[in-house]
């Protein structure tokens, strides 16, 4: 999961380093993001 | 809490001690001990019974386990036994179990341990019914968690059933239950039996894994430092530090009462149940709980006296499936 995030930079944040960017992104909108970016490969 | 004592016939104290009026008052150590401890009631016309008693009381009520014994035996009383006192005593640890609510209000839950405050993420019901909004959890927060749980999970397998032998007789134990189905069995015996045989697989791991209960405390002190928080602090990014900072806190909740981890333990299983295949995160200290409520509720269920011995009529044959 923390790969996909840190490839597809949704939560990257200019003050904070791309993992920490991730680790600190809301868990439900990361759901929420992955599962439509997801539903939209089919 | 209140003092409670022990007295000999004379009037004289044989045991004082402190009196939990909630789980609040009784700290996860040992409360866990006392889970532990009940664990042999649970089997059936145990003849130790006794023994087992006096030590969940003692781990319970932090009371000296010998000073028990000797009460027990009636050593050094001037009375036969207090063996009735200490069963008293079972029954109100039991009893303050069974009358647990846990407090999952909607808003942020907030709990008061050596002078901080620490706040719960919990999840709101919206003024849409069957609406929620989700606990604010952070992906590090998440992802600390599952790892507390695999690493918990790992651990008592690999000392309950290192070699897998233990579920090798639990699914034969399965595959001869379905042999004695007539026809194999329907969907929903079947799903009943593996369900059945599931639950009493992991439950043989944890008891086989985790004897003392010692992987199930430092779980829940560590699942507290991960979830709860004061106010403006947030989980290192980085590992190590990460780390480090989940270890100090965990030593820090070593007092935490029994209800603030019931509490979190509830959410858990809360926000995972409507989930089929989601990570078990919770509900350890739920489930063991609940087996020491309805075993001393089996073992004390009587017939009722106002039972009716009148024959129900048979009702006639359903007309339209109904």
């Amino acid at each position: 999961m923390i790969v996909t995030l840190l490839e597809k930079g949704w939560f990257n944040r200019p003050d904070k380093s791309p993992i920490e960017s991730v680790y600190m992104a809301r868990f439900e909108d990361a759901v929420r993001l992955l599962s439509i970016d997801n539903a939209s490969k089919y | 809490m209140i003092k409670a004592k022990i007295k000999r016939p004379d009037n004289s104290v044989l045991i004082e001690f402190d009196l939990p009026r909630s789980l609040h008052d009784v700290q996860l150590s040992r409360f866990i001990d006392f889970l532990i401890e009940s664990r042999p009631l649970q089997k059936n016309a145990d003849p130790t019974a006794i023994v087992i008693l006096t030590k969940a009381v003692s781990a319970f009520y932090g009371i000296d386990a010998n000073v028990l014994f000797d009460a027990a035996a009636g050593l050094n009383t001037g009375h036969d036994s207090f063996v009735g006192s200490i069963s008293q005593l079972y029954g109100y640890a039991a009893k303050l179990i069974g009358e647990f609510n846990p407090s999952l209000a909607n808003g942020k839950k907030v709990f008061q341990y050596k002078g901080n405050e620490y706040h719960v993420p919990t999840i709101i019901e919206q003024s849409i019914k069957g609406e929620y909004i989700l606990a604010d959890l952070s992906v590090s927060e998440v992802i600390e968690v599952s790892e507390l749980s695999r690493f918990r999970d790992q651990t008592t397998k690999a000392k309950g059933d290192p070699n897998g032998s233990l579920k090798a007789k639990f699914d034969k134990m399965v595959g001869q239950k379905i042999d004695e189905l007539a026809n194999g069995g329907t969907d929903d015996q079947l799903k009943v039996i593996d369900e059945t045989a599931r639950q009493m697989y992991r439950e043989q791991v944890e008891i086989d894994g985790d004897p003392d209960g010692s992987l199930m405390y430092s779980y829940y002190l560590k699942l507290l430092a991960v979830i709860t928080r004061r106010s403006g602090e947030q989980l290192p990014v980085e590992d190590s530090t990460r780390e480090y900072w989940i270890q100090e806190r965990a030593a820090h909740f070593q007092e935490i009462d029994a209800a603030t981890a019931l509490d979190v333990d509830f959410f858990l299983t809360d926000i995972s149940k409507s989930y089929v295949n989601a990570m078990r995160v919770g509900g350890f200290l739920k489930s063991r709980s609940f087996a020491v409520v309805a075993a001393i509720r089996l073992k004390s269920a009587k017939p009722g006296k106002s039972r009716s011995t009148i024959q129900k009529k048979s009702l006639g044959k359903s007309v339209g499936g109904r």
